[in-house]
């Protein structure tokens, strides 16, 4: 039974589906480093080329390349954007899938800068000066010891006397593999600290090498390197805030934001579009972009795009891109020399091509996509066709049917059973049931052939039903009993949606969460106290920090809404007027309407910067506009109708009795409400604040646009943390590989997520239940 | 002891008439403290967007060089769209130089050939346009209304200022005093920007252009599909829970069920559209009809919930009625019951879509926020939604994106107090008090 109606689910989607796919617009997803500058060109090839302007999504290189390889045809987007080279293993889900040929589109560079406050003073930075600043072991007179120095003169005394403050991209970007390899390695190694550490470290010379690399990256946890998981924009907030921090920025960004930020030299070379393009400023990385030359054939004006995207005036120098702080590739004439050559990426091998090897050569050639999409083509139209052609079939049998029965009646052979409208409508059903059956098998046989194929498909089965339902009408004939069946099968099943919901969320986080489980280890998910995942693999991903924040959060939201909620509705509920509260009570409610990407806006431009500029920053105590307050107070303002409106309902279903007698014997109002009617209300009102909490926890928006990005166990409230919604959406729109542990640990989280609150809403529902039936 | 009268009040009777008043303070400061919350809310987010409406325009003519734009002299529509908007940026250029210079403002620092810089890249396609739209304009000479620059809108709006003028690559001190110029002299005007709300978004090299035209109509294909198939579905599973289903452990297992899903966190939602519509049925990304449909799971609960109280709202005595002169259990239902209740009914439905409207996190994980310029054509076409846009925006690097975020919030706003009113008044007029 389960099993056939998964496939009757399947088949109907793989309807809907097919409709997808006759697409004019290119499709294209990934970096989000790439993104304003794919958007920039896309927008102008939409509005000079004839063709419709690509659609373009962000989410992250590792998403948009998993995207990228999920398949051929008009269903999957045709270019995935990528900060980096693309990786074995998405190559290997490639071939799986049958996408044999990419070409590999190198678009320029990304160049990252180091960036202070306007009014700073000037840095001439080092990767030798920013590694001994930011490591966790410096090399002391030719000894390891632990990295002491807190302001920058102690490390060079050419630099200002100022404390050491730097905050770097946070482990999930792209930027920060840059970061380590092009500035912490050459540090170390120019510090002449990687020697010393391989010489400490045991082992073969790759394992000592290997371990010196990793003790190079160590950075120091002392505060003085924070990670940023953030966006550039988070890192412009706190550099903003703190006089004396250095921020790592991209140059694009930087160039956007010149007004507040003052660059640093590294090895004496200023950051410029130039400078990096003839590769005097040593940190920058290639950008990416991945095409499969199957659909060019496809996705009209796909390769006029690729070829656009190349030209001189777009990614050139002086280009349209340049402006924004792409650093023109200077090879860019080979690479668009290659697309038109139609060159595509070596897939054989293990080890594929990065930016500085040429991509091997391959004519591309490629029917599969044209013979996928050619079924799949036909698919809406056809069945949109058939529904047609059965509604209008169904129509007529209705008609048919009902004019029989009158007839019938007419002549008078004998009192029906029935009334002529259900004799149509049984005539109806059993036309129409046949006859979605008969589409819902073309669908499933792949929905091939053509319209005319799907309508047979439909009405041959309508018309025999049809026929055989018409020629039974007859006076005895219970039509009404069958009617009312079939429409009480439908009542039901309409219930049972809700079922099959939470059956479906069930089952798509336990499977994912299952693959997360079988590449990391359970234990250290629900035991770990460090949440840090990695680029290359070995990322730590406890849960706890996640917990803690989210926690954190909701404990001072509550902390706000309860006190706030709880005495608003004892007001309300006991002193105010009848007219009071009539427009007292909606209006708090409103509250509760307000979207929550509303009361995100607020907490990122109104209530952050207020905190910080007022409370923090005064004390003395954080420098960040995102953090546990500014979301918990945020969160608290928007739970309060949860408690008040409840608490309400059930202080008014308190018997007056109760109160009647409390206040007969001299109690003051506030003596009833505290002694007797609170006690009274006492679990329904704990039910309410259980399903605040539950609101609280599973907040994303706020939480997101509010609190911050960064795991940590801290007490301190002005500190900016992360929750479990958090991670869950930068998990599944970030950087790191789709197959990766990184990306889905989103969905072990989605399942603890929703574990948690389907506990705390079922406690909270059998609490009020039970309240509620006391007094009924 | 001395007599004491019941009028006079002791020190304890004092003390607790104290606590009394106390106590009633604190409730009274609560309720300000909400409305004051709520106050400030949306002060905050109206004075942070009202900008948005308005917008810097510089008006001039221009005249559309035949010589330019259209080389062969046929006037052919396929010749015409050849010319890029390089070709047209040319020519707002050209005849911006000569206005100035024909109106004799002093251009101070700012280069003739820069003039240009202060208006957005935006204009070229703009004009383009125009042209493609009615090729008889070329040859003519047109007043030209073009969007000035991000920076200089800035200027106008306090976020730019002479000081960070003089550090920002994009704009010069002397751009915004020849701007001040240009505005005495009745060419640059700030109005009402009706392109907020029906131009698509726009890349990041031009916030001034971005406008919610493909929001809007993307939210309202999704609030469409959620409407056709939340409303019958909701209606028919309330229906039963309500009025047939017998009490035993399944359907309060179905009830608890319903009640828990109304509130599972709505990211929880997004990670099944992922799961089921996109990953597994193979869906478009980014296409309302799976906005739509995952916000569906998300509303029925919230849906069956007030439908289930308007059933059992109206009053037995209509059913017996029925079901004494002969009418089936569910002709009593669908004949009288369900009539009765529908304003009950429509009032829950409005609402659960006013919810759904402003919903935003498991969009995020569907796909809704890529970047889309053409219009949709329907539900399985690309598009944007409006909450999701005010996210998009806030994650971008241009400052200017800000204030159009706000701006985007007011819209949303408008269209949640539109839906409740039609939902008040529904309630209001329909109201039954058996």
């Amino acid at each position: 039974m389960t099993l056939r109606c998964l496939a009757l689910i399947a088949a109907s989607l793989s309807l809907l589906s097919g409709a997808a796919v006759a697409r004019d617009q290119i499709q294209i997803a990934g970096s989000s480093t790439v993104l304003p500058y794919a958007t920039i060109v896309a927008e102008s090839f939409g509005e000079n080329r004839g063709f419709q302007t690509p659609v373009v999504e962000g989410g992250g290189s590792g998403a948009g390349r998993k995207k990228l390889c999920e398949g051929q045809g008009g269903t999957t987007i045709d270019i995935a954007n990528s900060s980096s080279p693309i990786k074995p293993s998405d190559i290997e889900l490639c071939r799986k899938n049958g996408v044999t040929a990419l070409m590999e589109v190198r678009i320029g560079y990304d160049g990252i800068v180091f960036a202070s406050r306007r009014d700073g003073p000037e840095f001439a930075l080092t990767p030798e000066v920013i590694w001994r600043a930011l490591a966790a072991q410096v090399p002391q007179d030719g000894v390891l010891a632990a990295n002491r120095a807190t302001r920058w003169n102690e490390i060079d005394p050419g630099l200002p006397d100022l404390p050491i403050t730097v905050f770097i991209p946070g482990t999930k970007h792209g930027s920060r593999e840059v970061f380590d390899q092009k500035v912490l390695e050459t540090g170390c190694a120019t510090a002449g600290a990687e020697a010393l550490f391989a010489a400490a470290a045991t082992g073969s010379e790759e394992e000592q090498a290997k371990a010196a690399t990793k003790a190079c990256l160590t950075l120091r946890a002392d505060g003085r390197s924070v990670d940023i998981d953030g966006d550039y924009a988070e890192t412009l907030a706190r550099v903003a805030a703190n006089p004396d921090a250095i921020g790592v920025f991209g140059l694009s960004f930087y160039e956007n934001n010149a007004d507040r930020l003052r660059v640093a030299t590294v090895g004496g070379i200023a950051p410029s579009v130039e400078t990096i393009a003839t590769g005097a400023y040593p940190v920058s990385r290639p950008l990416y972009f991945y095409v499969k030359p199957a659909h060019f054939d496809l996705v009209p004006g796909l390769r006029d795009y690729v070829l656009y995207f190349l030209s001189d005036e777009i990614a050139g120098p002086g280009g349209l891109l340049a402006g924004y702080g792409l650093v023109p590739d200077p090879e860019l004439a080979t690479t668009r020399a290659a697309v038109e050559a139609g060159t595509i990426l070596d897939m054989g091998g293990e080890t594929v091509s990065g930016g500085d090897a040429p991509a091997a050569t391959q004519p591309a050639t490629e029917p599969v996509a044209q013979e996928q999409n050619a079924p799949a083509n036909v698919g809406r139209p056809a069945t949109l066709v058939a529904l047609l052609a059965l509604a209008l079939f169904g129509g007529g049998a209705f008609i048919a049917g009902r004019q029989r029965a009158i007839g019938l009646r007419a002549k008078g052979t004998a009192p029906f059973h029935s009334v002529p409208v259900y004799h149509g409508a049984l005539v109806l059903l059993t036309a129409l049931l046949p006859g979605l059956l008969g589409l819902l098998a073309w669908g499933g046989a792949g929905a091939g052939g053509s319209a005319a194929l799907a309508a047979a498909a439909t009405l041959l089965p309508a018309a025999a039903g049809g026929a055989y339902g018409y020629g039974r009408i007859a006076p005895d004939l219970r039509a009404r009993t069958a009617v009312e069946r079939v429409v009480m099968a439908a009542l039901i099943g309409c219930s049972l949606i809700a079922v099959l919901t939470t059956a479906g969320i069930f089952a798509s986080l336990v499977v994912e969460a299952g693959h997360f489980f079988r590449l990391y280890p359970a234990a250290d998910f629900f035991f770990s106290t460090t949440w840090n995942p990695q680029f290359r693999g070995g990322s730590s991903l406890g849960i706890w920090p996640l917990i803690w924040g989210t926690f954190y959060v909701s404990l001072i939201a509550l902390l706000v809404a309860v006190p706030v909620g709880l005495m608003s509705a004892i007001y309300l509920a006991e002193y105010a007027s009848r007219r009071t509260r009539a427009w007292v009570k909606p209006a708090i409610e409103i509250l509760a309407g307000i979207p929550t990407i509303v009361y995100g806006l607020f907490a990122l431009i109104t209530v952050g910067p207020l905190l910080r500029d007022w409370f923090a920053q005064p004390l003395g105590i954080g420098s960040s506009s995102s953090s546990v307050m500014t979301a918990g107070l945020v969160m608290g303002i928007m739970v309060i109708p949860f408690v008040s409106s409840l608490s309400d309902d059930i202080i008014n279903a308190v018997p007056q009795a109760l109160r009647d007698g409390s206040l007969g014997l001299g109690a003051t109002p506030s003596e009833t409400v505290r002694q007797v009617v609170l006690p009274a209300a006492l679990p329904g009102i704990v039910g309410a604040i259980l399903l605040a909490a539950s609101r609280a926890i599973g907040e994303t928006m706020i939480v997101v646009m509010g609190a911050g990005a960064a795991a940590r166990l801290s007490l301190n409230p002005f500190e900016a943390m992360t929750t479990v919604t958090v991670k869950i959406v930068s998990q599944l729109t970030g950087d790191t590989e789709f197959a990766s542990p990184e990306t889905l640990v989103a969905f072990a989280l989605g399942l603890t997520l929703f574990l948690v609150t389907l506990a705390l809403n079922v406690l909270a529902l059998v609490i009020v239940r039970k309240y509620r039936e006391q007094y009924e | 002891m001395s007599a004491r009268s019941l009028f006079a009040k002791d020190a304890k009777t004092a003390a607790r008439n104290r606590a009394e008043r106390r106590f009633r303070s604190y409730g009274l400061a609560a309720i300000v403290l909400a409305l004051l919350a709520l106050v400030w809310l949306l002060v905050s987010i109206l004075t942070a967007g009202a900008p948005a409406f308005r917008q810097t325009f510089l008006t001039f003519p221009v005249t559309l060089d035949a010589q330019l734009l259209d080389k062969s002299g046929t006037g052919d529509p396929a010749l015409l769209a050849k010319v890029t908007t390089t070709t047209y940026g040319k020519l707002i250029a050209r005849a911006l130089e000569a206005e100035i210079a024909a109106r004799g403002i002093e251009a101070g620092e700012v280069k003739p050939k820069e003039f240009a810089k202060m208006l957005s890249e935006e204009s070229s396609a703009t004009l383009r346009n125009m042209v493609l739209a009615d090729p008889a304009l070329v040859g003519r000479t047109i007043t030209f209304r073009a969007l000035a620059s991000g920076r200089i809108d800035g200027y106008y709006k306090g976020r730019v200022t002479m000081e960070s003028a003089a550090l920002d690559k994009n704009v010069a001190p002397a751009q915004l005093a020849l701007a001040d110029r240009l505005r005495e002299a009745g060419m640059l005007t700030i109005a009402f920007n009706p392109g907020f709300l029906t131009m698509p978004d726009a890349s990041d090299k031009r916030p001034e252009a971005a406008g919610l035209g493909i929001a809007i109509v993307g939210s309202f294909l999704m609030m469409a599909v959620v409407l056709v198939l939340s409303l019958p579905i909701g209606v028919a599973a309330s229906v039963y829970l309500e009025e047939f289903a017998p009490k035993n452990r399944w359907t309060d297992l179905i009830e608890v069920n319903i009640a828990n899903l109304a509130a599972v966190p709505s990211i929880v939602y997004g990670i099944l559209g992922l799961a089921i519509f996109i990953n597994f049925a193979g869906l478009p990304q980014s296409a309302p009809i799976v906005g739509g449909l995952v916000l569906t799971l998300m509303t029925l609960p919230r849906i069956i919930i007030p439908t289930r109280a308007a059933l059992k709202a109206v009053p037995p005595s209509i059913r017996d009625a029925a079901l004494g002169v002969g009418a089936s259990k569910l002709q009593t239902v669908f004949h009288h019951v369900l009539p009765l209740a529908m304003p009950g009914i429509l009032t829950g439905m409005i609402i659960g879509l006013a919810q759904a409207l402003g919903e935003t996190a498991p969009l995020l994980l569907i796909g809704m926020v890529a970047f889309v310029r053409d219009f949709p054509g329907g539900f399985f076409d690309p598009a944007a939604a409006l909450p999701v846009q005010v996210y998009n925006w806030t994650t971008r690097g241009d400052p200017g994106f800000v204030e159009r975020a706000s701006g985007a919030i007011i819209v949303l706003l408008a269209f949640l107090i539109l839906m409740n009113a039609v939902a008040i008044y529904l309630r209001r007029k329909f109201e039954r008090r058996w």
